[in-house]
């Protein structure tokens, strides 16, 4: 992979084969878990769809992707959390699987150009990606260890990959 | 009569004081977390907030050292309307009554 760079007309990158499956398979994990979560394309009203869950996900992955919004030990900010959760969580999952969506389609081996859009999607489905990764490592401070096995150590470094990748894309985004 | 007068001082000054933090009772708080990059986090602070590059290192470095930053004060509806933009961009982030 290059890094990302802003030309006329889009933001660019190229992805050898295996990037662009290893980039389409984790959009396509990450939609099966948003999925369930998300409102239906369906509703009369969508955006307006209201059926969220009253309380956070127990999958810790899926609760840092949509988390409380009152944290509050106290029973008044329990009970906001759950409001907030119950109008917002469908949407809010529904968005970010639409954004892993983006990327399944436009994660193709070879040269790719997105447009202002599609890396805003790709900018927030990589964030939401590194979350869930960071989640299933136990990151959960600056000096977190990293398990020494061999899946942990692959999954360590598609994170840090994802890293890269984010931040070449924030600069080329921002300029 | 002076009395009275001083009372009535004492009153104005209390609105005064009080006055701006009853519009503004809620605050936008954003956490610290050990995935999101520093390059992010003050982008989506510019672009979100309409920030200044150095307001947002400021309030993105803020984070980092401190653990959170209040990031916007006012009605409670447009804190929430801040916290899910920040969720949607993966940030953590609450709302927070009384913290500005």
């Amino acid at each position: 992979m290059k890094a990302f760079a802003r030309r006329k007309g889009g933001i660019v990158t190229s992805l050898d084969r295996a990037e662009a499956e290893l980039l389409q398979s984790l959009s396509a994990q990450l939609i099966g878990m948003l999925e369930p979560l998300a409102g239906d394309d369906a509703a009369p009203l969508p955006g307006l769809v209201i059926g969220g869950s009253d309380a956070a996900p127990t999958d810790p992955a899926l609760a840092r992707l949509l988390p409380d919004a009152y944290l509050g030990d106290d029973e008044e900010s329990r009970a906001a959390a759950r409001d907030y959760r119950g109008l917002t969580e469908s949407g809010l999952a529904g968005r970010k699987s639409a954004n892993a969506a983006v990327v399944m389609s436009t994660a193709t081996a070879g040269d790719i150009r997105l447009t202002e859009a599609e890396a805003q999607a790709w900018l927030h489905a990589l964030t939401d990606l590194r979350l869930v990764i960071a989640e299933r490592l136990g990151i959960e401070d600056e000096g977190s260890a990293i398990a020494d096995d061999e899946e942990a150590r692959t999954l360590a470094e598609v994170y840090d990959w994802l890293g890269w990748a984010q931040d070449s894309l924030v600069r080329a985004v921002d300029r | 009569m002076t009395q009275t007068i001083e009372q009535q001082e004492i009153d104005l000054d209390l609105e005064l004081v009080g006055a701006p933090n009853a519009d503004r009772p809620w605050s936008t708080v954003v956490w610290n977390d050990p995935v999101n990059l520093m390059s992010y986090v003050s982008y989506v602070f510019r672009s979100y907030f309409g920030f200044s590059r150095a307001k947002a290192e400021e309030l993105m470095l803020r984070v980092h050292t401190e653990g959170r930053a209040v990031v916007a004060t006012g009605a409670r509806e447009a804190m929430e309307r801040h916290v899910e933009a920040m969720h949607e961009y993966g940030l953590n982030a609450s709302v927070q009554k009384d913290d500005a």
